[in-house]
């Protein structure tokens, strides 16, 4: 891509490719120019600022339930227990 | 030293034994139940992989290498156990696009010029807004409205921690296809809480004199 398409992609961005990327930088770094184009789009796109806000809010959501599950004092029953203790002992024994 | 424990030098040689497992399982059964319970959801089913994590373990011709401890590595021995429960699920075949600009869904959020259908509207959440209950119906009936292909996508890559790569090989998609159906997914679950919670919320105010 030669400059000044660069240039013309980044003033050009719309709110459907900011959000895709927006989507994306959860997931995988992004290109510089990706980063550039989005962060311009950013500053002048108030609805593309919200639906990032909602983005950090589902992976924190996602993040907090998992390590409350984490911590939670939920065990293993007994019975569970004593069911994986004799398929250990029979496997060992093979 | 009590009579009959094994000295420490030879436990590292020596291949996982039943024994060890059965102390593995006081020591860290719990932990694991937690990890897997929280990532599947069925008490039967987090069991059962806690169970085929130790068989695996007790199996494992490679003892857990020294620099990791013996949690870690039947962590990571449980989370390749969770990623192989959902990738044998099998679920309807989705769009397998990977522009989603071309996906039908496109239009369903954003206009044939790139505008948001329906704009964001800013959520005005308590900072307590993750410790009530009601908030976990909305959101958990949220996730289950799901497409199921784009949720069994979406849990690998935030419950699991599945990186784009690893998906791409464990559910055999492009990557572009994965990316569309992250985006997809996190378009789905966004909407539907800002028509069930935070538009609710929202309304509740606009009531207000």
């Amino acid at each position: 891509m030669n400059r000044g398409a660069r240039i013309k992609r980044i003033l050009a961005m719309r709110c459907d490719e900011a959000a895709e990327l927006l989507s994306q930088g959860n997931d995988e770094p992004l290109a510089w120019i990706e980063q550039l184009a989005l962060r311009s789009h950013l500053m002048l796109c108030r609805p593309c600022r919200r639906f990032r806000q909602q983005l950090r809010f589902l992976r924190a959501a996602m993040q907090w339930t998992l390590s409350r599950a984490e911590d939670s004092h939920a065990t293993l029953s007994g019975d569970a227990r004593l069911r994986i203790l004799r398929n250990l002992r029979e496997a060992g024994q093979k | 030293m009590s009579t009959g424990e094994v000295p420490n030098r030879e436990r590292q040689v020596s291949p996982p034994q039943v024994v060890d497992a059965s102390q593995w399982l006081d020591e860290h059964g719990n932990a694991l139940y937690r990890y897997a319970r929280s990532r599947v959801g069925r008490r039967e089913l987090a069991e059962d992989l806690v169970q085929d994590t130790f068989l695996a373990a007790v199996k494992s011709r490679e003892p857990f290498r020294n620099e990791s401890t013996v949690r870690t590595w039947l962590i990571s021995i449980l989370r390749r156990k969770i990623i192989d429960h959902h990738r044998r699920q099998t679920v309807a075949a989705d769009d397998d696009r990977d522009s989603f600009r071309s996906s039908p869904d496109h239009a369903r959020f954003f206009t044939s010029d790139g505008k948001w259908q329906k704009v964001p509207v800013p959520w005005k959440a308590p900072p307590d807004v993750l410790e009530k209950g009601e908030f976990w119906i909305v959101f958990n009936a949220c996730l289950s409205k799901l497409p199921p292909p784009l949720a069994k996508t979406f849990m690998l890559r935030e419950c699991v921690g599945v990186e784009v790569d690893e998906l791409r090989e464990t559910l055999a998609l492009s990557a572009g296809n994965i990316r569309v159906q992250l985006h997809r997914a996190r378009l789905f679950l966004r909407a539907c809480l800002e028509r069930n919670w935070f538009g609710e919320e929202l309304h509740k105010r606009r009531r207000l004199p």
